[in-house]
């Protein structure tokens, strides 16, 4: 490996989070180099969803310290706006814009916050159209699409803003079981190009085929973490054995 | 009792002759109304409390008191005054045509910033996350996401607004303004026949508010295109 | 439950939660319509307001008396509402 593929574009040291009086993220340390591709699970309520919030500051951490791509994340609005272009989120409710086209959808924030003209947004979100395999459907409105086509947007839409850094909380969880493979295609092309991926995902075949690490959480702190291998022929942890075993069942 | 339909026939044109100041009015009021609505509303949003605290009350006073005390306390009220007789506004003030929108505006200020504030709170989180998530500054997550979704979520509440402030626009009346309902009063003062009179002025509102229905059905059916699963034949 | 046990039990408690606050509303209209009962002469707050200005000639001081009695009419309301809403979402959270 050369230098640019080891260099560590997300750094969290001590992190804590609360809600409040009750703490959702304990001492969370975790390092992402430039290409690695995380796969998060763990029980619900476990904080998997409040730690990538943490990355793009969609919540503030109350101690510790969070560096992205050398950036640390602070109350400071600009600087969060441009940690926020770099890095791409994908929800689990989709959160298409329901009122703009697809291909609005896509152009909005490349020619609102990356500054580029209409015709070269339009370009971009195009090509990434076709990279989801859905440009048939640029005219449309989001509720006329399916959940798969959906989310398959979605995807593209945080692409266009080209992040360093994806982030995806549970992307198949709303979907229809039939569904859920042409979107964890899109993800795993992505990942195969050498994207920095860090994916909160049930879905344990994705895992095992596109993970550099798995993390294991449970109440707020990272339980286990090892190569999916590893994590999941030999887990060393007794709560991790027991989620193991629940989710793979069925 | 009888009822006196050729005095119908005959006085319904010379009702109609106040349709000019009841739908100016209306139309006045309604802007001035929706131009300070917005402003209370992004008081009302802004999360400073020292911005928040004043459009609440306003709210809370204009809406907990009857548009008749409001009228009443511009028209007859104000004038009260030295200081109000002096200013640049008296040439408005003097007028009772610009007391009545002076109040009706006020008064409906204060309601449609709460309808709108509705249309606000109904848009949906994820969105705004989404938006924040993709880099987008509070200004632009306001105007590309929330108000475009807040103003098709507000617009039957803002419809039926629209139709309250043209049953207030009655009220003018009782300060000597010459709308078709000033002049309904005119009438039946003459000709002692308010039965007539009254039902054929009610009937007039009635088309009225049925035309803004119609109206704001249209531009729903146009703002809401994309809340509609089946593509649109074209 | 037959039907008339799911109305009395189910559907009415159900019911009045959802109607209490447009409810609320309606009522607060009303009492500022009575202010319109004044046009027609009869002795409500406007009327007795307009009596007392022909004497003191202060029409603001005492349109503003009037408008602080409405708005403490409303105010009794909205809090009689707000207490009531508040009652009707305990017995929801209860119920669960
Ligand atoms: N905005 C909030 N206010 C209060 N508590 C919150 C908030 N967001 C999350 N929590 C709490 O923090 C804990 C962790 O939540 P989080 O959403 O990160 O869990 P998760 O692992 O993503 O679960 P799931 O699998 O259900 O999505 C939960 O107990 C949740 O109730
Ligand atoms: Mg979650």
């Amino acid at each position: 490996m050369n230098d640019s593929t080891n260099k560590t574009l997300i750094t969290m040291e001590g992190v804590t989070k609360f809600f409040g009086p009750f703490q959702a993220l304990k001492n969370i340390n975790l390092k992402v180099r430039k290409g690695e591709k995380i796969v998060v699970c763990g029980p619900s309520g476990s904080g998997k969803s409040t730690l990538i919030r943490c990355i793009n500051r969609l919540e503030k951490h109350n101690e510790g310290q969070i560096l992205i791509d050398g950036k640390e994340l602070t109350d400071q609005v600009k600087d969060i706006n441009a940690v926020r272009r770099e890095v791409g989120m994908v929800f689990q409710s989709f959160n298409l814009f329901p009122h703009m086209t697809i291909l609005k959808n896509l152009m909005l924030a490349q020619q609102l916050v990356r500054k580029i003209s209409k015709t070269e947004a339009k370009d971009t979100a195009i090509k990434y159209l076709e990279r989801v395999k859905i440009p048939e459907q640029a005219e449309k409105y989001p509720i006329q699409l399916s959940g798969g086509q959906q989310q398959r947007v979605a995807i593209a839409r945080a692409l266009c803003m080209k992040p360093k850094i994806m982030l995806f909380d549970e992307p198949t969880s709303a979907l229809d079981p039939e569904m859920i493979n042409e979107v964890l295609e899109v993800m795993v092309d992505l990942a195969k190009e050498g994207m920095t991926m860090i994916c909160v995902t049930h879905e344990m075949g994705f895992a095992r085929s596109v993970a550099d690490r798995v993390i294991f959480m449970d109440m707020g702190e990272i339980i286990e973490e090892a190569p999916p291998k590893e994590f999941f022929n030999n887990p060393q942890n007794t709560r991790t054995r027991n989620f193991l075993s629940q989710i793979l069942s069925h | 009792m009888s009822f006196d339909l050729h005095l119908i026939v005959e006085s319904l044109p010379v009702m109609m002759m106040g349709l000019g100041i009841t739908i100016k009015l209306l139309i006045i009021s309604g802007v001035l109304g929706l131009v300070l609505a917005i402003f209370l509303l992004l008081m009302r949003i802004s999360g400073k409390w020292y911005l928040n605290f004043p459009a609440q009350m306003y709210i809370y006073v204009f809406r907990g008191t009857p548009i008749l005390v409001q009228i009443f306390i511009v028209y007859y009220g104000l004038p009260q005054f030295e200081v109000v007789r002096d200013s640049v506004f008296w040439p408005i003030l003097r007028e009772p045509t610009g007391c009545a929108i002076l109040a009706l505006s006020l008064n409906t200020g204060a309601y449609v910033s709460e309808i709108l504030r509705g249309g606000v709170l109904g848009v949906s989180k994820g969105l705004l996350e989404a938006g924040s998530a993709l880099g987008m500054s509070a200004y632009h997550k306001f105007v590309y996401i929330t108000a475009p979704i807040a103003t098709r979520l507000a617009l039957p509440a803002y419809s039926n607004d629209v139709i309250s402030l043209l049953k207030s626009t009655a009220l003018a009346s009782t300060i000597t303004i010459a709308d078709m309902t000033g002049i309904a009063r005119t009438i039946v003062a003459d000709t002692y026949a308010p039965y007539e009179i009254f039902i054929s002025l009610a009937i007039v509102y009635l088309i009225f508010t049925f035309g803004i229905q119609k109206l704001f059905g249209l531009i729903e059916r146009y703002l809401g295109r994309y809340t509609i699963r089946e593509q649109p034949h074209e | 439950m037959s039907d008339f046990q799911t109305f009395i039990y189910v559907r009415i408690p159900e019911m009045w939660r959802l109607a209490l606050p447009p409810f609320g509303n309606h009522m607060l209209s009303l009492i500022k319509d009575t202010a319109l009962i004044s046009i027609i002469g009869l002795n409500e707050t406007m009327f007795v307001a307009k009596q007392a200005i022909t004497v003191t000639g202060e029409p603001f001081t005492m349109y503003i008396v009037v408008g602080a009695i409405y708005l403490g009419f409303s105010t009794i309301v909205t809090l009689f509402v707000m207490g009531v809403e508040k009652f009707g979402e305990r017995t929801t959270v209860g119920a669960k």
